[in-house]
C-alpha cells in the first residue's frame, strides 16, 4: 500500500460546551480518496479547519508526511501541500476570477513565479469550465461558480492533500458527474489525496475508495462506501435520509 | 518623602479619577462591542461634554452635576443622527471605512468648537471646598465626579439587565443573526446603543471638569482617545463593565506612576505619564491581545 | 525587459517629470509646486502601507515627525564639527538617520501591531504620534517642547546663498525623489508576489492565510518600508523648514490629508494618489490663500463625504467605468 500522507491523533476541540471534535484519530494515505460524512453539525468542517490550521487544537496532535504540523500556522501548512476549498465560498471578491486561481497558485512549493502561476491558473480554469469568466469579478460569479472558483482555487498550487468542503452542495446533479470526474482525473494525473465532505455520501459513492463516517465530533466507521452506507449505525442515524 | 499615608490618600484619588475613567471609556467598548465598530473619533465626545458643563456653568450657572444630564441628552441625540446619518451607511463595509469615518467626525467636532469657541483654554472652578484624607487636602467636587461616575454606570448595568431595550441589545452583542430571527429590530437597537454609548461619553465629558478645571480647549480630547483605548484594551475591548473595571484600574496606576515619576524625576511627569500610557498599549496587546481582565 | 508591460509606470514618471521641469523653469510655479510635491510624496507613502493593507494607522505622522528630527539632529551634529563637512555628506547622512530611525520605530511598532486584526491595529498606533510627542516633550530630548532649528548651523557652516539654495530649491528636489522612489516601490509591490498577496490579504486575511500568506509578515514588510520612505520625507521636509516644533510636527493634519488625498485618488492605487494630490494641492492652496485656518474645517466633512459616497476613489471609479479598455490597463 502507498505511504501515509496525514495522521491526526487524538484531536479534539470544544466550542464553548459543544465538542466538535472527540478523539478523532484518522489516517490519510498518499493519492487516496476518501469521503468523509456525517449530519449538520457532525464536526466536518471543524475537522478541516483542524487540518488547514484555522485554529489551535484543545489537544492531540497532527502529523503531515511524518512531521508534527499541530502547531504550524495555516500558511505554512499551504505552502507544504494542503490545499482547501471552502464551504461556503470566500472568493477574493474584488479580485478578477484569473488573480484568485492565481493566488491560490502562486503561493505554494512547486511554483516559483508569477508567470507560471499564471499558466497553471488559465489552465485550471479551463478546465474546471470558468475560462471564459477570467477577467470577471469574482464577486459577479453566481454561486455554483463560486464553487467552481473554490475547487480551482485548491486544484492550482498542485497540492499534496487536497480537502473539498462540500464542493457539489448545491450543483446540479448532472453538473457533480462532470466536477467529481474533474477532481478524479487531476488528483490521479498528480497525485493528490482527496478528501472531501459530504453530507450525504450517495453524491460522491462511486468516486471514493473509503469513507469515515462522523458524528457528534467522533468518528463512528470507517471502512469502504458501501460497507458504510449499509451499516446500522448509519442508517440510525440518517433515519434513512441516505437514500434521498 | 513618600509616606503610607500619602500612597492611600494618592490611591484613593486614583479610585475616584478610576471611576470616572471607567464612564470615560465605557461607551467605546459599549460602541465597539455591538456595532464592531471602534470611535477613533472618541476624545472628541469628551471634548463636547465639557465645553456644554463649561458653558452651562458660565452663562446658566448650573453645575456639572446638572449639566452632565444635558450632555447625555446631546450624545444620545448626536449618536442617534449619527448613527441613521453616517454608521448605517458603511455598517458591514471595509473597517478601514468606518475608521476613517469616525476619525473625521472627530476632527470635525474639534473644528466646530475651534471655530465657534476659538482654540484658546477655558475653565470654571465649581468650589466646594475640600474634605481632608490622611492630612491632605481632596476637592470634594471630585469626590462628587467619582461618585457620580459610579452611579450612572450602575443606571447601565440595570438598563441592561432590567429592561426590554437591555434585553434586547444583550441579545444582539451574543448573536445578531439569531436576535434578527426572534424579532429584533437590529438597526433600532444599533441606533440605541450609539446613542447611549455617546450619551454617556458626553457626559463623562461633563464631568470631566470636575476633575481638570481648566484646560478646556478643542484638541482636549486627544489624550482622552489615547487613554480610553488603553483602558478598552485593559478591559477586553468588547466588554463594557470590562472597560470600568479597567477604567478604575487605570486611573489609580496613572495616579501612582505620576506620583513615581514626579519622585524618580525623569524629566515632565506629565509628558511621560502619556507617554506610558501609550506604551502600555503595546503592551497589553503584545502579551493578551483579548485583554487582562478577561476570563 | 519589454517597455510596453511597464508603460503606465512610466507614463506616470513623465508626467511627474514634466512637473518637476515646470517647477524648475517657472519661478512663479515654486510656491504650489512645492506643497504638491509634499502633499503628493506624503500620500503615496501613507498609501504605500494604507492602501496596500486597508490598514490605517491614524499615528502614521510620527514617522514624518521623527524623520524631520532624526534629519535635523543629524545636520545639526554634523555641523557643530570645526570643519564642516560637504553638504552633499551631511543631507546623506541625514537622510540616511531618519530612514534608519523610523525603520527602527516601525519595526518595534510593527511587530506589535501587525499581529492585530482590524480595530486593534488602529488601537495600537493611534496613539503612537501623541506617545512620541509627548516622550520628546517629556525628557526634553531634541530641544524638548522648545524645538529644534537647524537655519543658524546652516548659514553659519556655508553661506547664506548655498542656505537659500538648499531650503527653497534642493529640498523640493529631495522630496520629489522620495516621491519617485515611493511610486517605484509601490509599483513593484504591486506586480510582485508579495502584491498578490496583499490583495488577497486585503480582501479576505484569514482565507489569504489559508491560500499561503504570510498575512504578518507581509503586513510589517510594507509597514516598515513606508514608515522608513516617511522618515525621509520628513528630512526632506525640515531640510525645507529648517525648523521643528512638537505642536505643528506631530499635528494631527498631516494624517488627516494623507487619508483624504489617498482616499480621494483612490487607495492601493500608484495614480491616485497623484491625482488626488494634484486636486487637493490646489483646493488647499486657494482654501488657505482665503479662509485661513479652517481647511480641517472643511476637509472633515469632506472625508466623510467620501466614505459614505466615494469610497474607492477617482482611479477606483474610472476603473470601474472604464473595465476592460485601455485606460484601466493606464491606471495602475
Ligand atoms: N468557530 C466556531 N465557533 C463556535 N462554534 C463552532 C464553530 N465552528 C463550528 N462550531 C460548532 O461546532 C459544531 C460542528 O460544526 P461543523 O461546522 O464542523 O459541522 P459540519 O459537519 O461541517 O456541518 P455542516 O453540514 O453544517 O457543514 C457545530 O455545533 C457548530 O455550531
Ligand atoms: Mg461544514
Amino acid at each position: 500500500m502507498s505511504k501515509e500522507l496525514l495522521r491526526l491523533e487524538n484531536v479534539s476541540k470544544s466550542f464553548g460546551g459543544i465538542r466538535a471534535l472527540n478523539n478523532v484519530n484518522l489516517i490519510i494515505k498518499e493519492g487516496e480518496k476518501l469521503a468523509i460524512i456525517g449530519p449538520n453539525g457532525a464536526g466536518k468542517t471543524t475537522l478541516f479547519n483542524a487540518i488547514s490550521g484555522v485554529f489551535g487544537l484543545d489537544s492531540g496532535r497532527i502529523f503531515y508526511m511524518g512531521r508534527d504540523i499541530t502547531k504550524l500556522p495555516p500558511f505554512k501548512r499551504k505552502y507544504l501541500g494542503i490545499s482547501r476549498a471552502f464551504q461556503i465560498p470566500r472568493p477574493f471578491a474584488g479580485m478578477t476570477v484569473l488573480d484568485n486561481v492565481v493566488v491560490g497558485a502562486l503561493f505554494s512549493r512547486d511554483i516559483k513565479d508569477i508567470k507560471e502561476a499564471r499558466v497553471r491558473a488559465e489552465e485550471i480554469l479551463s478546465l474546471v469550465g470558468l475560462h471564459s469568466k477570467k477577467d470577471e469579478l469574482a464577486v459577479n460569479l453566481t454561486s455554483p461558480e463560486k464553487k467552481l472558483l473554490e475547487l480551482a482555487r485548491a486544484l492550482a498550487p498542485k497540492p499534496k492533500l487536497l480537502l473539498l468542503d462540500e464542493i457539489v452542495a448545491g450543483i446540479p446533479p448532472a453538473e457533480v458527474d462532470k466536477i467529481m470526474g474533474l477532481v478524479v482525473r487531476i488528483s490521479e494525473q498528480e497525485n493528490i489525496s482527496v478528501v472531501a465532505l459530504v453530507e450525504h455520501v450517495m453524491r460522491v459513492l462511486k468516486y471514493v475508495e473509503r469513507a469515515v463516517f462522523l458524528h457528534e465530533g467522533r468518528v463512528m466507521m470507517d471502512d469502504t462506501p458501501d460497507k458504510v452506507l449499509n451499516s446500522e449505525v448509519v442508517k440510525d442515524i440518517y433515519l434513512g435520509k441516505v437514500y434521498e | 518623602m513618600v509616606t503610607a499615608e500619602y500612597v492611600i490618600f494618592v490611591t484613593i484619588a486614583g479610585v475616584m479619577l478610576g471611576t470616572f475613567y471607567g464612564l470615560a471609556t465605557i461607551g467605546l467598548s459599549f460602541t465597539f462591542g455591538i456595532l464592531r465598530i471602534l470611535n477613533s473619533g472618541h476624545g472628541s465626545f469628551v471634548m463636547i461634554g465639557a465645553y456644554i458643563s463649561y458653558w452651562c456653568f458660565a452663562l446658566l450657572g448650573l453645575p456639572p452635576l446638572v449639566s452632565s444630564l444635558l450632555a447625555f441628552a446631546v450624545g444620545f441625540f448626536m449618536g442617534f443622527a449619527l448613527y441613521h446619518g453616517l454608521i448605517s451607511r458603511v455598517l458591514g463595509g471595509p473597517e478601514l471605512i468606518s475608521l476613517v469615518l469616525m476619525f473625521a467626525f472627530g476632527i470635525f467636532l474639534q473644528e466646530v468648537a475651534k471655530f465657534s469657541w476659538s482654540a484658546s483654554p477655558r475653565g470654571f472652578t465649581w468650589g466646594l471646598g475640600s474634605i481632608n484624607i490622611f492630612g491632605y487636602e481632596y476637592p470634594l467636587t471630585r469626590l462628587i465626579g467619582g461618585v457620580v461616575s459610579a452611579v450612572i454606570v450602575l443606571v447601565l448595568y440595570v438598563f441592561l439587565f432590567r429592561t426590554k431595550s437591555g434585553n434586547a441589545i444583550r441579545s444582539v452583542v451574543e448573536d445578531p443573526e439569531g436576535a434578527a430571527l426572534c424579532g429584533v429590530n437590529v438597526s433600532r437597537v444599533y441606533a440605541l446603543s450609539l446613542a447611549i454609548a455617546l450619551g454617556l461619553t458626553v457626559a463623562s465629558g461633563a464631568l470631566s471638569t470636575l476633575f481638570v478645571s481648566g484646560g478646556i480647549e478643542p484638541y482636549m480630547g486627544d489624550p482622552y482617545t489615547t487613554r480610553a483605548f488603553a483602558i478598552a484594551v485593559l478591559g477586553g475591548l468588547t466588554s463594557p463593565f470590562g472597560s470600568f473595571l479597567a477604567g478604575l484600574l487605570f486611573g489609580i496606576i496613572e495616579n501612582l506612576s505620576y506620583m513615581l515619576l514626579s519622585l524618580a524625576n525623569v524629566g515632565n511627569p506629565f509628558s511621560m505619564t502619556r507617554f506610558l500610557t501609550f506604551a502600555m498599549i503595546l503592551l497589553v496587546l503584545l502579551i493578551r491581545p483579548q485583554g487582562l481582565l478577561k476570563r | 525587459m519589454d517597455i510596453r508591460t511597464h508603460r503606465s509606470l512610466i507614463i506616470l514618471f513623465l508626467v511627474s517629470l514634466i512637473l518637476l521641469f515646470v517647477r524648475v523653469g517657472i519661478p512663479e510655479t515654486r510656491q504650489i509646486l512645492s506643497i504638491l510635491f509634499f502633499y503628493i510624496a506624503l500620500s503615496e507613502v501613507f498609501n504605500l502601507f494604507t492602501g496596500l493593507t486597508l490598514y490605517v494607522c491614524f499615528g502614521y505622522v510620527a514617522f514624518v515627525a521623527l524623520g524631520m528630527y532624526g534629519g535635523g539632529a543629524t545636520i545639526k551634529y554634523l555641523l557643530s564639527a570645526s570643519s564642516p563637512p560637504p553638504l552633499a555628506v551631511v543631507l546623506a547622512c541625514a537622510f540616511a538617520v531618519a530612514g534608519i530611525l523610523a525603520l527602527i520605530l516601525a519595526l518595534a511598532v510593527g511587530w506589535i501591531s501587525v499581529r492585530l486584526k482590524g480595530a486593534y491595529f488602529a488601537i495600537a498606533t493611534i496613539g503612537l504620534n501623541e506617545g512620541l510627542k509627548n516622550l520628546i516633550e517629556g525628557t526634553g530630548i531634541w530641544g524638548g517642547s522648545s524645538g529644534l532649528v537647524i537655519a543658524n548651523d546652516l548659514i553659519q557652516s556655508y553661506n547664506y546663498d548655498t542656505f537659500i539654495f538648499v531650503t527653497s530649491e534642493l529640498a523640493d528636489y529631495l522630496i520629489f525623489t522620495v516621491y519617485a522612489v515611493t511610486i517605484l516601490c509601490i509599483y513593484l509591490v504591486i506586480k510582485s508576489r508579495l502584491g498578490y498577496g496583499l490583495a488577497a490579504l486585503r480582501e479576505d486575511e484569514e482565507a489569504a492565510n489559508v491560500m499561503g500568506v504570510n498575512v504578518v509578515r507581509y503586513k510589517l514588510i510594507v509597514f516598515v518600508i513606508s514608515a522608513t520612505l516617511a522618515g525621509m520625507l520628513g528630512a526632506g521636509k525640515m531640510i525645507k523648514d529648517v525648523a521643528i516644533y512638537p505642536p505643528q510636527a506631530f499635528a494631527v493634519s498631516y494624517t488627516v490629508e494623507a487619508i483624504v488625498i489617498s482616499m480621494l485618488g483612490g487607495l492601493g492605487t500608484v495614480t491616485g494618489p497623484v491625482i488626488g494630490g494634484l486636486i487637493y494641492g490646489v483646493l488647499k492652496y486657494v482654501l488657505t490663500v482665503s479662509f485661513p485656518g479652517l481647511q480641517l474645517l472643511a476637509l472633515a466633512p469632506a472625508l466623510m463625504a467620501m466614505c459614505v459616497m466615494f469610497p474607492y476613489g477617482i482611479v477606483g471609479w474610472l476603473r470601474r467605468r472604464f473595465k476592460g479598455s485601455k485606460i484601466e490597463s493606464l491606471l495602475i
